[in-house]
């Protein structure tokens, strides 16, 4: 069964390895983008059904980045923001900007594999 | 002659740029090599830990480079996740000699590449009696440095955690407070925050507070407004009103008040400012504040910035 594909954005390689390893699954495809314009390409031509952000500074440099990701109407793929910061200003502004949940620093392994498996099962 | 000497110097000076040039890929492959292994070892270990076998990895961390890239995959995911068994990190550690590789290099290295091996150390359970050497660099005249060997002491024997911050001899910065509490935070340093708010120490009393203000422990209301009242360190006063209003207590009381006024202008604009988007309300601030420091909060609430939070959270009154 193919769950579908997973965007992962970050700009630290290792930080991307250490969440695709944690959610990987023999039947998800997960793409690994080191800088938005990749991420945007990618997010508008393989259709992925999760996004995971690991930096909040993209939200912060005035370009609608949701509106980018979800360019195409027919097309809506959840996005998980996880991030160090955890003042309750960022949150709010992320989740307003439209961001389907936040995840702060340090994650549990387990419970990020199982909100992934919830996440497919909808 | 003159051509002969000229020739040499040109011939000198490229030989030179090649070497550097050669040097300088050499290092970027090292590099990137390092990252690749790195990237391998995250997997292995993280399929380990999700079967709970430990396994040999591969490619054995067997030279310098192969124990770095271990030890960054592992500082990796320890410092990023919280919750994890360490049982098999802790084997891999002991499997590969990995504490005293780099106890080695801390011996060794010098500046900022020490630092990051100290970083390294404070994520690896230690095998080896790593807490003298780490004391000794907890005297270094370098900030960081000091920083990087607390974080590591901290972490390699967390039931002397207090002891250790109270027997510093420097005063522990933000920086430093932030890390303890990412500390906190992976659940490897269990610390109760009352002792801390009635230590008579200067960082002990700060770390509590920090924890107060990270956690949003509203029940320690009365012992904050205990330190405002009583405290002479104006730092600890200054904190000690921030973490009160990081939980949106009122401000209005007498003692509070009166601490304040003895603040500096700047202190008291900036605590106005964070005040206003804390969520304080004006008729709140106009009690603690004269009308012309408060026009400044107006502007805030008024501008766009504000307004996002606003329209979501209700105003503290």
């Amino acid at each position: 069964m193919n769950r579908g594909t997973i965007l992962i954005y970050s700009q630290q390689r290792l930080l991307a390895t250490l969440l695709a390893a944690t959610i990987r699954d023999d039947n998800r495809h997960i793409i690994y983008c080191s800088s938005l314009q990749q991420l945007i390409a990618k997010s508008n031509s393989l259709r992925p059904t999760l996004i995971y952000i690991i930096d909040s500074a993209p939200f912060m440099n005035g370009a609608n980045l949701m509106e980018m990701l979800r360019r195409s109407s027919l097309h809506r793929p959840t996005i998980y923001v996880i991030t160090w910061q955890q003042s309750e200003h960022t949150v709010l502004s992320l989740l307003e900007c439209g961001v389907d949940q936040y995840f702060t620093f340090p994650i549990s392994m387990l419970r990020l594999r199982l909100k992934t498996l919830a996440h497919d099962s909808q | 002659m003159l051509l002969y000497i000229y020739i040499i110097i040109q011939a000198s000076a490229i030989i030179g740029f090649e070497v550097a040039a050669l040097w300088q890929r050499r290092s970027r492959l090292r590099q990137l090599q390092r990252a690749t292994l790195s990237d391998s070892y995250i997997r292995q270990i993280i399929k380990m830990l999700f079967s709970e076998e430990c396994c040999d990895l591969y490619p054995a961390a067997d030279t310098p480079i192969r124990h770095m890239a271990l030890a960054e995959a592992m500082n990796t995911i320890l410092s990023h996740t919280y919750g994890t068994n360490t049982t098999i990190i802790r084997e891999l550690t002991r499997r590969y000699r990995l504490d005293t590789f780099l106890l080695n290099r801390i011996r060794w290295s010098r500046g900022p590449r020490r630092i990051h091996i100290l970083i390294l150390m404070s994520a690896i359970p230690s095998h080896t009696a790593t807490t003298h050497l780490l004391q000794q660099h907890l005297r270094s005249r370098h900030s960081y440095t000091r920083t990087a060997a607390l974080i590591a002491l901290l972490a390699t024997d967390p039931s002397k955690a207090i002891a250790t911050i109270a027997s510093l001899r420097f005063d522990l910065t933000p920086l430093d407070i932030a890390r303890i509490i990412t500390l906190l935070r992976r659940g490897i340093l269990p610390i109760a925050y009352e002792p801390l708010l009635r230590s008579t120490n200067r960082n002990l009393r700060m770390l509590g507070l920090a924890i107060v203000r990270n956690f949003g422990i509203e029940i320690a209301d009365k012992q904050l407004q205990n330190i405002i009242s009583t405290a002479t360190d104006a730092d600890i006063v200054h904190e000690s009103i921030y973490t009160l209003s990081s939980l949106g207590r009122p401000l209005g009381r007498a003692k509070v008040r009166e601490r304040l006024s003895a603040m500096t202008p700047r202190r008291r604009k900036q605590l106005c400012r964070h005040l206003t988007q804390a969520g304080y309300s004006l008729s709140a601030l106009r009690c603690i504040f004269s009308p012309h420091e408060t026009i400044y909060s107006e502007s805030i609430i008024k501008s766009y910035k504000r307004d996002l939070v606003c329209s979501t959270s209700h105003n503290i009154s």
